[in-house]
């Protein structure tokens, strides 16, 4: 008959070890917890994307091309045409959380017919292709449309979202 | 052979404190990650965000339900109005579950917007979207 002389020993060790797994459990799980619902939602690529699509239905709209886009008044009073509005009030000491930057090329030629629209904070766009969390969300759509000549045009549209403050922590 | 008779009462002792610190310390877990998971900030933030890029999605002239049971339930649990819990201002929605706090997030679909709570179920809210200059 084997006798465990050193049994309450063992079980003192055992509960040691039982309460160190514990810490180390809960730990990991305190963690990942505060990891998941400790971030705020970051919703700034699909808001990018849609201000994209926004502006692409604003420029085209089945498959025409808007016939005041091409005018020359249209980059003054985009903003209002598009049905946009690019002030941030819930970010204070803000100097402009969304950028917009659409070109129309001849799709033949690929020429620049109409001068760039840009629109919103341009210094936003520097943190496009650059690395790191703190960064503004961009969002590049590039697509074709023909006018009622049949005449056709490539159109690229860059939108940026910044809202750092809000959905990154 | 060793007799054990007068032992078990040590055993346990420390058979209990030890289960009964292992509850404590689950149960300061368990509630550490109820109390995370059911904060209203959080429900705030997820509503406040999701009703910013439906409106941005948006198009004049739609309307839109949009389920907020669990909103509705913490806002009733808090005492709040829940007929007000979710407020349009120029282009921020805010939404407030509780008497401190609320959160609040931009759009940029520059259109008229007007929310109240369906009162047929007393679990939606309904936001009618129209354009700016609409009296609609």
């Amino acid at each position: 008959m084997i006798i465990n002389k050193n049994k309450k020993g063992a079980e003192k060790t055992i509960s040691v070890y039982w309460f160190a797994i514990l810490v180390i459990v809960a730990g990991a799980v305190i963690y990942m917890v505060s990891l998941v619902y400790g971030q705020p939602y970051d919703v700034r690529k699909i808001e990018s994307e849609i201000l994209a699509s926004n502006v692409a239905d604003c420029f085209s709209k089945g498959g025409y091309l808007n016939e005041g886009v091409l005018t020359s008044n249209f980059n003054q009073t985009f903003l209002e045409k598009c049905n946009l509005n690019l002030d941030s009030p819930d970010f204070s000491q803000s100097q402009g959380e969304y950028y917009i930057e659409a070109s129309i090329y001849d799709f033949e030629t690929n020429a620049l017919i109409a001068s760039s629209i840009k629109e919103g904070n341009p210094n936003l766009k520097i943190g496009c292709g650059a690395e790191g969390n703190k960064l503004p969300v961009c969002s590049e759509k590039s697509f074709y449309s023909i006018d009622r000549e049949q005449k056709s045009y490539k159109i690229n549209i860059l939108t940026i979202v910044n809202k750092v403050e809000k959905n990154v922590q | 052979m060793k007799s054990i008779i007068g032992k078990r009462g040590d055993i346990l002792v420390g058979d209990v404190i030890f289960l009964v610190l292992n509850l404590v310390f689950l149960s300061i877990l368990v509630i550490f990650i109820v109390t995370k998971t059911n904060d209203s900030s959080i429900v705030e933030e997820k509503y406040a965000k999701q009703i910013a890029l439906i409106i941005d999605s948006a198009k004049p002239v739609m309307r839109i339900n949009l389920n907020m049971e669990d909103a509705i339930d913490k806002a009733q649990d808090a005492n709040q109005n829940i007929a007000e819990l979710v407020k349009i201002n120029g282009n921020v929605v805010t939404v407030k579950l509780g008497e401190k706090g609320g959160y609040s997030y931009s759009f940029f679909n520059n259109v008229n917007v007007s929310t109240y709570l369906d009162n047929s179920n007393n679990k939606e809210y309904v936001l009618i979207i129209n354009e700016k200059n609409s009296t609609k």
